[in-house]
């Protein structure tokens, strides 16, 4: 397996733990939970966040992240890269549309605002979620070396 | 496009790491190459012919069907 799978597969995981702490830390706001759930997402979050660097520094190398396809290491995986990132951001691009025309009709219901609030960010958080399987998943197709 | 780098690269007896090595990519891309999935781009085919002893002519060929 290439690094730049490798890479890509280590940041769909802590993507997801990401993104189910950042649930947690919601729902733990919208239905009161213990302060201890919120402590463990928060502390999950940091945690993730961390291990990432850390990973992608010592083991694989990255010095530096400015650039969009910073892991990859040669041309034909610049050329999956910018396949991949070109199919996610179409996704994307339909999902923010999808997510203003829902947002009008929620509006035109007269929804209270934080119905209204609350639905907007459940739909972007599955964006969110649908981007990254959508990033892991074309990388694995397309990368079939 | 069919390509010889895999004949050629075992006459050298180069491993696809090694060859990999030499030509600055990953020896996933040279796979690929040998395995007609991906298409070198126009600097890199210069450069695994060079490495190779060859010339691009030789070590790429069209395959039927493809656009004339």
């Amino acid at each position: 397996m290439s690094r730049a799978k490798r890479i890509v597969r280590m940041t769909f995981w802590m993507n997801n733990v990401a993104l189910v702490a950042l649930g947690v830390l919601v729902l733990g706001r919208l239905w009161a939970l213990p302060i201890t759930g919120t402590l463990v997402a928060m502390l999950l979050l940091v945690t993730s966040y961390w291990i990432l660097a850390w990973t992608l520094n010592q083991r694989y190398h990255v010095k530096q992240r400015q650039s969009g396809m910073w892991y990859t290491d040669d041309e034909r995986e610049r050329a999956i890269a910018l396949k991949v990132h070109s199919a996610c951001l179409t996704g994307m691009t339909n999902g923010v549309w999808g997510l203003i025309a829902l947002g009008s009709i929620l509006f035109l219901v007269r929804f209270e605002t934080q119905t209204l609030l609350l639905t907007l960010l459940a739909v972007a958080y599955l964006i969110a979620a649908g981007a990254n399987v959508q990033y892991y998943y074309l990388w694995w197709r397309y990368d079939q070396a | 496009m069919q390509n010889r780098i895999m004949v050629l690269r075992k006459d050298q007896r180069l491993s696809q790491a090694r060859l990999a090595e030499l030509a600055g990519v990953t020896r996933q891309t040279i796979n690929a190459i040998e395995n007609d999935k991906y298409d070198p781009s126009l600097s890199l085919a210069f450069r695994l012919a060079d490495l190779l002893g060859t010339t691009v002519d030789d070590l790429f060929q069209r395959t039927k069907g493809e656009h004339q």
